[in-house]
């Protein structure tokens, strides 16, 4: 080599030293730095004059200065250490990731002088091997299916959670195409989805079903991105399975329990509500097959009418009505007999391969053609005391369907139902006795008025015949008090009517202020003593039955006078406001307390003060109420005590 | 000129005797029945000017009676006058054809005067 080329070799070194990304920096081998490019002083911070003759160790953590020693002592048996991953501190006394390559420098007679280092910091290439290894710890040990495919749909990764939730090993599943985890009817699916990775798109937790090893369904959230070479190509998919399958279940069960209390809620108002035992059968049959999801049910009751004798009376859900023409009488079946005979419920998986009914199928008889029973379920029905008055059966034409849930049901509502049918019954003695009571009013009614018509009768040929005097006035106080006795037993009469639902009225339109008058004028000429004050607004249509309002109108009158005697003053207000006619009547009497005010309407009903002191039989205001209502009007009180009453009504005004 | 006859038709017997006592007098007659089979009877040998029939009958409803006079050409001519204890009247007008009610108790004077009406017209 010449001098030139070799000075020329130098230069180019030189440059290259200068020039390099890579820190070179040399040592001695008293470990003084003797060689610092700028790439050095980028990296560590110290510039070349703070640096040279300074001691390499400068740059090496404490813990690392052994791990120097050990290096040092390769270096100078000659030994060159290649891209030595180490850690090394800058001036600001950050510690770094590098890769060294350590070289030893040799004088012209080869004997070690020193040693050049070349140092790079991997910082970013750690990061991205951390982060690849996080990842994989991830992927590892997730419990969602993680699982890599080609865009042929071959499976190319697949971690501990596909294994855990699918069954398949990692060596069994890798190679193999997607679709061993598709259900054949949910192939097409994967085409689908295939289709949006092509394009780049992400699936997401697009939930549907997956098949295990063992061939059990599953339900999953999948959610399915691309994966991209690194020139962005889209090169398969990989995807995330999640069972959701409990959710599913947890999320099917809540619904259910929810329907379930939904119906047990409805079937316990609506038995309660109605006192028809038809109908509480009927409800209860159709609730009970809906929420224990049978194809069939029948409720079976057996009914002792009032004379003893015992009928069967059935419903039936789920099947028409006349598959049950000719019923045989329960009893006589072997599997009724079980339950009529208070064994307690009956649940069978299989009721035709039970022993117990064989092949005589004796269950549900004639039904057995029409309905295939297999799961059965029986539960008797008992009173409050414990005697079995029914059943509740149910069939399905598949295998083992009702489970202990399902009895623990219909028990329930069967104790529910119990309770509704003796209250049912209860009621059908109440409505024939009271029934029988208004039977008897009406009679009894019927019956008084005879010696009541005679009796008046003879006292007015007396009342006329003997002379002006006692006698006379005594005959008149007679007939006043048979008028007072005729119209009680009109009263009783009324409301045995009414109770019945019987009271007939007659509506025709006719003018409320001519019947004012002469109600009025009636009332006048038998109360001398009273000053009736009238004020009625010309003519007022009305539509009703003029005998029934009169009645009211003397109701109200009548009790003027009966609860304020002292009072002799009764006003009459006739007018109409907007669509109706109101009627008042007003007295000056002591007024009708807050409490006897809310009451004053109901039947037997008597303002408390005046019991002792007023006859009556509290059945006047609650007459006129029904009248009135029956009117499609309304009636009400006002008063303050001390001032008066003021008894209201008002009825639709009549047009044309 | 034979007298006019009102034929009156009540099963309490002291009702039967007071209303003989109020319609007697000088213009017409008052024949009494007890009861349905009676009336008819009574029918098949002369036909009255006036019926005055209760409704409550130990053997017969006064009201189907009244519809099967008034259903019978020979008599549907003759006024009947229904007797009831109950008050619902105008029902009974419109539904029997009758010509009038007369409710019990009854005014005595009243009572009079409707049959005499009656009994003036034919």
């Amino acid at each position: 080599m010449t001098r030139l080329q070799h000075s020329q070799e130098l230069l180019t070194l030189q440059s290259i030293f200068e020039g390099i990304d890579d820190a070179i920096f040399c040592h001695d081998l008293d470990m003084r730095i003797t060689h610092w490019n700028p790439a050095a002083e980028q990296l560590f911070g110290y510039s070349h004059e703070e640096i040279i003759d300074e001691s390499v160790y400068l740059l090496i953590p404490e813990n690392r200065q052994q791990e120097k020693s050990d290096i040092m002592r390769d270096i100078i048996a000659g030994k060159r250490i290649g891209q030595f991953k180490t850690i090394r501190r800058t001036m600001a006394g950050v510690e770094i990731p590098v890769s060294i390559t350590i070289s030893p420098i040799r004088d012209p007679e080869g004997q070690v002088i020193g040693s050049s280092q070349i140092a790079r910091s991997i910082i970013e290439e750690n990061a991205a091997e951390e982060k690849q290894a996080r990842l994989a710890a991830i992927v590892a040990s997730s419990d969602d299916a993680i699982v890599g495919k080609s865009l042929q749909g071959i499976i190319t990764s697949w971690n501990i959670g596909a294994e855990n939730m699918f069954g398949y090993t990692e060596q069994e599943a890798i190679g193999q195409h997607i679709s061993l985890l598709i259900p054949p009817d949910r192939l097409d699916e994967e085409d689908v989805i295939i289709e949006n990775i092509r394009a780049g798109k992400k699936v997401d937790h697009f939930q549907t079903i997956r098949r295990t090893k063992g061939g059990q369904q599953l339900h999953i959230s999948l959610t399915v991105s691309p994966i991209l070479n690194k020139t962005g190509e889209i090169i398969g998919a990989s995807k995330i399975a999640r069972n959701i399958t409990a959710q599913k279940e947890a999320e099917r069960s809540i619904a259910k329990s929810m329907e379930r209390m939904e119906i047990l809620n409805s079937i316990s108002k609506s038995i309660n509500e109605d006192l028809d035992l038809q109908h509480i059968l009927q409800k209860v049959t159709d609730a009970t097959t809906r929420l224990i999801g049978a194809d069939f049910g029948a409720f079976i009751y057996n009914q002792v009418d009032q004379a003893g004798e015992s009928s069967w009376l059935y419903t039936i859900s789920g099947a028409p009505k006349a598959t049950f023409e000719n019923f045989p009488i329960p009893r006589n079946t072997a599997v009724f007999q079980q339950t009529f005979s208070g064994e307690g419920v009956v649940r069978i998986d299989d009721i035709t391969k039970d022993p117990r009914y064989g092949k005589n199928s004796p269950y549900f008889g004639m039904l057995e053609e029409y309905l295939q029973v297999v799961s059965y379920l029986a539960v008797p029905v008992f009173t409050h005391s414990g005697v079995v008055i029914g059943g509740l059966f149910f069939g399905h034409q598949e295998a083992g369907i009702f489970k202990k849930e399902h009895e623990d049901l219909v028990v329930t509502v069967a104790s529910q139902a119990a309770v509704a049918i003796d209250n049912s019954r209860l009621f059908e003695e109440v409505k024939n006795l009271s029934d029988k009571k208004d039977e008897f009013i009406a009679l009894a009614s019927h019956e008084l008025k005879t010696p009541l018509t005679s009796m008046s009768g003879f006292l007015q040929v007396l009342q006329r015949a003997v002379p002006d005097g006692t006698a006379k006035i005594f005959a008149e106080k007679a007939l006043n008090q048979l008028a007072k006795l005729n119209e009680l037993v009109n009263d009783l009469f009324d409301i045995s009517k009414i109770q019945a639902g019987k009271l007939q009225l007659n509506f025709e339109p006719f003018d409320l202020s001519d019947l004012l008058d002469e109600v009025a004028d009636t009332f006048e000429q038998a109360h001398t003593a009273y000053h009736l004050k009238m004020s009625a607004d010309g003519e007022l249509l009305v539509s009703g039955d003029k005998m029934r309002l009169e009645q009211v109108l003397t109701n109200l009158l009548g009790n003027a006078v009966k609860y304020a005697p002292e009072a002799k003053e009764i006003t009459i207000t006739a007018i109409r406001i907007g669509n109706e006619v109101h009627i008042s009547v007003k007295d000056q009497g002591p007024g009708i307390s807050i409490e006897n005010q809310q009451q004053i309407f109901s039947q037997f009903y008597r303002v408390k003060e005046h019991e002792r002191n007023t006859s009556g039989l509290g059945l006047g205001l609650y007459i006129s109420k029904d009248i009135i209502d029956r009117h499609g009007g309304r009636i009400w009180v006002e008063s303050t005590q001390g001032h008066g009453a003021t008894f209201t009504f008002a009825l639709p005004a009549f047009t044309n | 000129m034979s007298t006019k006859k009102v034929f009156v038709v009540e099963d309490d017997e002291d009702i039967r005797l007071l209303i003989d006592y109020i319609l007697k007098d000088d213009l017409y007659q008052v024949q009494l029945f007890p009861d349905v089979n009676t009336l008819k009877k009574g029918l098949s040998l002369e036909l009255p000017a006036l019926i005055v029939l209760d409704i409550m009958l130990p053997d017969g409803d006064g009201v189907e009676i009244c519809r099967q006079l008034k259903a019978n050409a020979a008599t549907a001519h003759i006024p009947v006058l229904l007797m009831s204890a109950h008050r619902s009247k105008k029902e009974i007008l419109e539904n029997t054809h009758s010509d009038g009610f007369i409710s019990k108790p009854f005014d005595i004077n009243q009572f009079k005067a409707k049959v005499d009406e009656y009994m003036m017209a034919s």
